[in-house]
């Protein structure tokens, strides 16, 4: 099986005061920050939560247009925010046909049971077979292993994340992502600070917990090396149709 | 290769007419007229108080009842509504919960509309060929229960009830996934949201690709159009495919039957279709056929399957 590595990482943040912003806003917001020269994905994921505020647009494939229209393209969700641990076990199943693919994370509002989220929030990861870190699923029982064997080990925590559930390693540098968002907490964590992260560990972890039904989920960045292109947009989107 | 090993439709008790269905729905008489004779509609099924997971579960119950349900790695439900329109967060986890299937990994594919279900059975045996687990499957689930104003809003068709499911595995016994093709057109994502123009430049555009993702299935499979035994469509109406389904050398080898009966079931109709004709024996061992889905947004996709006789 192909290695999925990261190639970008985008994230997006914008208040909701009053229009009501959509999926398609925060994916423009995203694809704003995309590097001119990354190749048409052959794969294009949506992932969230809880549903777009608006039903008729089929995001996923506005995404799809918007990043060259020659992808295989859908939305994973109905998993509280395990849907985008899920997609990236997609993306990696399909690395060695896709090439060149992107996960988009989104999220407008949250399942009920969750506070709602402060802002709309995005984060777009794009992944290829360069020399960016290997991504990939993981089991909370791997990372002790994966910090013995890679060096220093960042543990990104969500806001619900429970540490020792998840198999984080005492030894383990600890990055907790404030409440405040649901799905979207680490990786949009991931795409505001991987510059630094880059050069200071060899391998990254995401964990998070979702508070609905306390179920843990662990998805880990190794063989680490500086990115380009990484970048936050925000602003004002345009008026929801 | 990625196998169907098994699929199985469900309907409620309820059958209604095209009429009485029109009359739920608030069609005019015009419409009513329309989906009789030009869209072939007759019967369908459809229970006001009936529950989603009353409607999906028993055709996955069917086919859990015949395999190892602890051999299931993932649960995935293709739902073609989503947005606040389309099923509750949940739904993946309710399903999940109530099948006894802990095992799973349950998550929703959606956002190609009615052709998810071709994607769902490439993702379930991508991810299938990626884990490496000899013997493991993946359990695909479809149906949908839209609000009566949701049902009403989808005019250009009769939403109906009807589930289906099917298991995927990797290799052993079953339909063989040949190949599978599809294309996005992105600049329609709006839906039925879309101006008229779009609605017009999508109908000029979509016998084309769909000619192109129907040749490129068969090259991809090896074989050609003539090759194939039954092109299986969604129940969407006949003159949906006018211009496609309706010529040479594909004309005259469509499955229509469930059209007239079942009315449009949303994401399942592929797989009611496949049900239909695995029960029936109409599918000749060997003998490549063709699923070929359309959903708005818009997604075409099709998908040759080879029926591998039975051992013994």
């Amino acid at each position: 099986m192909a290695d999925l590595r990261l190639v970008t990482a985008v994230g997006a943040s914008t208040p909701q005061d009053g229009a009501a912003v959509g999926h398609k806003e925060v994916v423009d917001l995203l694809v704003a920050g995309l590097p001119q020269d990354l190749p048409p994905p052959g794969l294009v994921l949506l992932s969230y939560a809880a549903p777009d505020v608006n039903g008729n647009q089929t995001v996923a494939s506005y995404l799809n247009m918007r990043t060259g229209g020659q992808a295989h393209s859908f939305a994973v969700s109905g998993q509280g925010l395990g849907g985008p641990f899920s997609a990236l076990r997609v993306a990696r199943a399909y690395a060695a046909e896709a090439g060149t693919s992107v996960l988009a994370v989104v999220e407008c509002r949250t399942p009920d049971g969750v506070g709602a989220p402060l802002a709309a929030t995005g984060a777009l990861l794009a992944f290829g077979s360069g020399e960016g870190p290997v991504v990939e699923p993981a089991a909370g029982g791997q990372l002790a292993a994966l910090a013995q064997e890679s060096g220093p080990l960042l543990a990104v925590l969500g806001p619900a994340a429970d540490a020792g559930a998840l198999g984080v390693p005492a030894g383990a540098d600890i990055h907790r992502v404030a409440a405040g968002g649901y799905c979207t907490s680490v990786w949009l964590a991931l795409a505001r600070h991987w510059p630094r992260w880059s050069r200071t560990y060899t391998a990254i972890a995401l964990c998070d917990t979702d508070p609905l039904h306390g179920t843990g989920h662990v998805a880990v960045l190794h063989g680490t090396h500086a990115l380009h292109g990484t970048a936050e947009r925000g602003g004002r989107p345009q008026a929801v149709h | 290769m990625i196998t169907l090993t098994a699929v199985e439709s469900a309907f409620p008790d309820t059958t209604v007419t095209v009429e009485e269905r029109a009359a739920q729905l608030g069609r005019s008489d015009v419409q009513t007229h329309m989906h009789r004779t030009i869209h072939g509609l007759d019967t369908m099924h459809y229970d006001a108080g009936l529950d989603l997971y009353d409607l999906v579960l028993p055709p996955a119950r069917r086919i859990l009842r015949a395999t190892d349900p602890q051999a299931v790695r993932y649960l995935i439900y293709g739902h073609a509504l989503h947005g606040a329109r389309g099923a509750a967060p949940d739904t993946p986890q309710q399903i999940r919960q109530r099948l006894g299937l802990g095992g799973a990994t349950a998550f929703a594919m959606t956002q190609q509309n009615c052709a998810i279900p071709l994607s769902a059975i490439d993702t379930a045996g991508a991810l299938l060929r990626a884990d490496g687990e000899p013997g493991a499957t993946a359990l695909l689930v479809t149906g949908e229960k839209p609000a009566p104003e949701v049902a009403a809003a989808i005019d250009t068709v009769m939403i109906a009830d009807g589930a289906a499911a099917c298991l995927v595995s990797l290799g052993g016994p079953g339909a063989q996934v040949r190949s599978f093709a599809t294309r996005t057109r992105g600049e329609y994502y709006q839906g039925l949201a879309g101006s008229r123009e779009d609605f017009r430049s999508a109908a000029q555009m979509r016998p084309k690709v769909l000619w192109e993702i129907m040749r490129e299935a068969v090259d991809r499979a090896g074989c050609t159009l003539d090759d194939i035994e039954w092109i299986i469509p969604p129940n969407q109406g006949y003159a949906f495919w006018e211009g496609v389904l309706d010529r040479e050398p594909v004309a005259g080898r469509v499955f229509f039957d469930n059209n007239r009966r079942f009315s449009h079931c949303l994401a399942a109709d592929i797989l009611i279709n496949a049900a239909t004709l695995t029960h029936e024996r109409r599918f000749s061992p060997g003998r490549p056929s063709m699923f070929l889905a359309t959903g708005l947004g818009w997604t075409f996709s099709a998908m040759v399957v080879v029926p591998i006789p039975e051992a013994g």
